[in-house]
């Protein structure tokens, strides 16, 4: 569901289509680990991306709270999906592209 | 003007059988893909909402029922379930510059809900939750 891609610099996590609830409850915990214990930045790439859940914006917050302000970003966001995240005001902690 | 009902159990693989019933209404009436998004959206929170408190145990089996129905422009779905009285209104307005750390917390579903909606409502009748959450339909996309 999650493709996790480890580099010197960063941590990219591909997301398939839809992060719902349920989605977002199978690969939570493995994401939450991987993302906690990458010493680098994360990368969610979010090109497949046409839904997402309260349950995603969390899982975004928390790895913003545990990681920093900036060391979590969001790239290839679809118009939709950012309006989703900036009613959120995730755009306010996390750089989204 | 066209309604239709769902009735779900109380339990998260459901959500699955409320996408097909929300998609398929939509496709029904020729809705936008961004109208259908937003419904799918705000219809998940609020039944992750009631499955997530209404009960004492998430081992009761209870029913939630959506009727959905579409009023000119809108869309009306009133979701009614027999929890514990539980007023998701309740939560405080939407405030986009809360700090991270509150925002990992609760509340992040009804926020969402009271953003995409035009109008919420909550009454406690017979012993049954009954929510009214009023969608405008974006004729555009």
């Amino acid at each position: 569901m999650v493709d996790y891609i480890f580099s010197d610099d960063k941590l990219l996590c591909v997301f398939e289509e839809r992060l719902d609830t349920s989605g977002c409850l199978e690969f939570e915990k493995e994401l939450l680990d991987k993302a906690g214990n990458a010493n680098t930045a994360v990368v969610f790439d979010m090109r497949a991306v046409n839904y997402i859940a309260s349950s995603f914006l969390k899982i975004c917050f928390r790895i913003s709270k545990e990681k920093g302000d900036g060391n979590l970003s969001l790239i290839n966001v679809s118009p939709e999906i950012k309006k989703i995240l900036k009613i959120a005001g995730a755009d306010k902690h996390i750089k989204i592209d | 003007m066209p309604e239709e009902t769902v009735i779900l159990k109380n339990r998260l693989s459901e959500l699955s059988k409320l996408q097909t019933f929300v998609d398929s209404f939509g496709g029904k009436y020729a809705l936008s893909e961004e109208t259908i998004r937003n419904a799918n959206l705000a219809m998940e929170e609020a039944v992750v909402n009631i499955i997530s408190y209404a009960h004492k145990t998430r081992n009761e089996e209870h029913e939630i029922i959506i009727r959905l129905k579409m009023e000119g422009y809108e869309l009306v779905f009133n979701i009614e379930d027999d929890g514990i009285p539980f007023n998701p209104l309740d939560f405080p307005e939407p405030d986009p510059d809360r700090p991270v750390e509150d925002k990992a917390g609760g509340g992040l579903g009804i926020y969402l809900i009271r953003s995409l909606a035009k109008s919420a409502s909550y009454t406690r009748k017979q012993g049954k939750n009954l929510l009214s959450i009023t969608m405008e339909i974006n004729r555009d996309g």
